[in-house]
């Protein structure tokens, strides 16, 4: 139901194109919303599928924005990739309107993937699909050994986390001194 | 529209040390308990997040001789089992949905415990410790999580002057005592099972009990009680408390039916049930009277089906006394 056109802003976003809806026309027209993610891809996205996120919903439930006004005011996700925030809005669709199964099977097997996705559903406040995911992550060390939960959940050893954590503080303390050097060069 | 709206994630990385804690946990409620030492091992934060979550578990079973504490009966532990208990507990959110509790050990669960202990159903093979430790464990049970207790041993008539004082008690839907006691009906009323073994069973204890059931509302096939008991009873005996409410009961031909053996029907107030009342001979001592709700059209082998019930873990229970012994797998891992 969701497509996708590559808009040039969030301000000025290109205009979308939409799936052909529904043969069986509901009564109240339906209202529909416009997200994008890093990729500034927009997706419309019908009010009833976003249901599924408590954030997106909060927002829009007193906005009562006409079509124009959503079209040219879409909600900004920039931290989210835009593929994911593909898969967002494409489980968001399947499952609107439906009770959610109790497993989902179409979620991404890569670890990259799927730690990303479970930082957005998690953001967009997107409580079934935040349960799979987790199901997903917890099946991923099913029977490992911690060495390797280590390299499949990315987890640094504690030495590693305390060299990178030190690299950090003395990073952040030239940083500092740079800007306090700058600071004083600007005001002699 | 605001484009920082987002800038909540920007600090987070995709890996499991960027994701937040709560999703951590969210994680742990689906990684099987054992996995979850795995995953303490790996660095110093794991093991914080692994001390201080929350833990669901349905079944955690406690044993002396050898000292051992078997969870999910995959798991089996066999050092610092007692600290490794109160670990369970250490979060007030934790919850086992099965406690089967057979040590001198729980004096310390008793002591040390800080949360009340959220179990459904609680199993004490033994105490094993003092009345007053005991009493003292029974008060950490949390009153809104029990469902079902059980007794293998036999409860003091002072004990069970105090038991009946705590919330678990009052709020249990499911109590089974098999020691040989008496108890004081009005303490057992209102239960959906209601299983023991008396030396005296007075006639207007039974009429209390059964009457307690016929005048409930919402009852499900099954809910019901049976007691064993030693002294005698004749049919008149239990009749003579339904005279009080003339027409409500049926005597009902039942292929058993003696002096000492007989069934008969109540009405009750749930659509399309009954309530079946059956006393016979034990085949094992003294005399058995149980009674259940049923539908309708009950036949034989629905009342049987009722009796022969038990709880899963009493069957847990039963099945490890037979074997002998309480090991379950070869050792997994000794903390």
């Amino acid at each position: 139901m969701s497509s996708t056109e590559q808009g040039t802003s969030s301000a000025a976003p290109a205009e979308p194109t939409t799936a052909p809806e529904s043969a069986a026309a509901p009564e109240v027209p339906e209202s529909f919303y416009y997200v994008h993610g890093k990729d500034k891809v927009v997706h419309k996205v019908s009010a009833g599928a976003l249901q599924h996120s408590a954030l997106i919903h909060g927002m829009i439930s007193n906005l009562g924005y006409t079509e124009e006004q959503a079209k040219a005011n879409p909600f900004p996700f920039e931290n989210i990739d835009g593929d994911i925030l593909q898969m967002v809005v494409d489980w968001c669709n399947q499952h609107k309107g439906k009770p959610t199964p109790p497993e989902d099977t179409n979620l991404p097997k890569q670890k990259e993937k799927l730690f990303d996705l479970v930082l957005a559903v998690n953001y967009l406040e997107i409580k079934e699909l935040l349960t799979y995911c987790c199901k997903q992550v917890a099946m991923m060390v099913k029977g490992k050994s911690p060495e390797e939960i280590r390299e499949i959940w990315m987890i640094p050893t504690d030495a590693e986390d305390e060299a990178a954590e030190k690299e950090a503080k003395k990073r952040a303390g030239k940083e500092a001194a740079g800007e306090t050097a700058a600071a004083a060069g600007d005001a002699k | 529209m605001n484009s920082n709206f987002s800038a909540k994630m920007t600090k987070l990385e995709p890996t499991w040390q960027g994701i937040p804690v709560e999703v951590k946990e969210i994680v742990l409620k689906y990684l099987e308990y054992k996995w979850r030492f795995r995953l303490r091992v790996c660095s110093k934060s794991d093991k914080y997040l692994i001390d201080n979550s929350r833990v669901f578990l349905k079944q955690v079973e406690l044993y002396k001789n050898p000292l051992v504490l078997l969870i999910n009966s995959d798991l089996e532990i066999h050092k610092n089992v007692i600290a490794h208990l109160l670990g369970i507990f250490k979060s007030k959110n934790s919850k086992v949905k099965s406690l089967i509790l057979d040590s001198k050990q729980l004096a310390k669960l008793s002591l040390e415990s800080e949360n009340p202990l959220k179990i459904q159903e609680a199993y004490f093979k033994t105490f094993g410790m003092s009345q007053q430790n005991f009493i003292r464990l029974f008060q950490k049970i949390d009153g809104k999580s029990i469902k079902s207790i059980s007794f293998r041993r036999n409860l003091s008539e002072d004990l069970i002057d105090q038991l009946v004082k705590t919330d678990a008690w009052k709020n249990a839907l499911r109590i089974f005592c098999y020691g040989r006691q008496d108890i004081p009906m009005d303490h057992v009323l209102g239960r959906n099972h209601f299983r023991a073994q008396f030396i005296n069973l007075e006639p207007i204890g039974i009429w209390k009990l059964i009457k307690s059931i016929i005048t409930r509302d919402n009852l499900e096939s099954g809910f019901g009680f049976r007691i064993n008991y030693l002294n005698e009873i004749s049919q008149n005996d239990i009749e003579a408390g339904f005279k009080e409410n003339p027409g409500i009961v049926r005597n009902e031909q039942w292929q058993f039916s003696t002096e000492h053996s007989c069934s008969y029907i109540f009405p009750v107030n749930t659509k399309n049930r009954i309530f079946v009342l059956r006393m016979r001979r034990s085949g094992f001592n003294g005399y058995d009277i149980e009674g259940y709700v049923c539908t309708e059209n009950y036949t034989d082998d629905e009342f049987r089906k009722y009796g022969s019930w038990i709880p899963k873990n009493h069957e847990i229970v039963n099945h490890r006394i037979r074997r002998g012994n309480f090991h379950i797998v070869n050792t997994f891992l000794n903390l």
